[in-house]
């Protein structure tokens, strides 16, 4: 007569395990999105902030010098690159670049629009290395109204 | 028999080997959700730092504003902002400056020299060091220093057009 073995009951526990990790799997791949995600909208508003910050002193400098180029490049550390602009390029880590450098990975770049009376207009625009816009802000610099009184 | 026993065995180990590879995935997990959690904490409180302490001094010289009412100088040795102001005909300072790993305040009667220490001045903000120069006669420009190395910078241009004496 055969003696049948019973079974060891690890089956059953196998069984059980493998549901648990299949629910494990389900719930980890949501939560593993989620922290991308996270971390994805973390880095996103460190660079808005920063592009805030850079765009509001070029703002503040062009203001304080009247609209000069010249004198804002040279506030700013940036390089002139046309006849009506300037860009300030910063590192990954939103460090001041020397004008010109090569590697940069963000540039705050101030485009002064056409001539208009009693104020110079301009638009500084913070973008990446790709040319993605990050942040934008137009500024306006008012003439000396006492002189045309 | 022998076999029934190596495959009873055999099962228990295999068994075990994958409750221990559901372990490991759990922690793996874990580790990473806490890890990404504490860098986003890390950047926020960084960022929070850097932007209030700057928005706080901004905001101050906004409020001050007026033509001969700011100087940038230094308070025992410190670099100080001071913000004059005047109540029922005497004269006050405002004096912001850094000290001891914070960002202070320091409201007083004009010319009162007080000695600096960690209990002058109003604790504000816990940073490393803060400096503040004439970039132009109409404009302001701040350094900060924040205690974990960090930087910033920010220029105010003065409204008033002028008077950032020292």
């Amino acid at each position: 007569m055969k003696v049948r073995s019973t079974g060891s009951g690890s089956g059953m526990f196998l069984t059980e395990l493998l549901m648990a990790i299949l629910i494990f799997a389900v719930a980890s791949a949501i939560c593993l999105r989620v922290f991308v995600a996270a971390n994805h909208v973390s880095a996103e508003s460190s660079r808005l902030n920063h592009a805030v910050a850079s765009a509001q002193n070029c703002a503040e400098c062009f203001k304080a010098t009247g609209g000069s180029l010249p004198e804002t490049a040279a506030l700013l550390g940036g390089a002139f690159t046309g006849t009506r602009a300037i860009e300030v390029r910063f590192d990954s880590g939103w460090q001041l670049l020397p004008p010109g450098e090569p590697s940069f990975c963000y540039v705050a770049a101030i485009v002064r629009m056409p001539e208009k009376a009693g104020s110079i207009d301009a638009q500084v625009t913070v973008c990446d290395i790709a040319g993605t816009k990050i942040f934008t802000i137009p500024v306006s610099s008012f003439q000396d109204q006492e002189a045309e009184l | 028999m022998n076999t029934a026993k190596n495959s009873h065995t055999i099962d228990v180990v295999f068994v075990l080997a994958v409750a221990c590879a559901f372990a490991a995935s759990v922690l793996t997990v874990l580790m990473l959700g806490a890890n990404v959690y504490g860098s986003m904490q890390k950047t926020s409180e960084e960022e929070f730092k850097s932007r209030v302490c700057l928005s706080y001094i901004a905001a101050k010289i906004h409020a001050n504003d007026s033509l001969g009412k700011l100087h940038v100088g230094t308070y025992e040795g410190a670099p100080a902002l001071y913000l004059d102001a005047e109540f029922d005909g005497t004269g006050y300072n405002t004096i912001i400056y850094s000290y001891d790993g914070w960002l202070r305040e320091l409201f007083c009667e004009k010319g009162l020299e007080l000695e600096l220490s960690s209990d002058s001045g109003t604790p504000v903000l816990e940073i490393g060091s803060v400096s503040f120069e004439n970039a132009l006669p109409n404009l302001l420009s701040i350094e900060f220093q924040g205690s974990n190395g960090d930087s910033g910078k920010l220029f105010v241009n003065l409204r008033c057009g002028g008077g950032v004496g020292t």
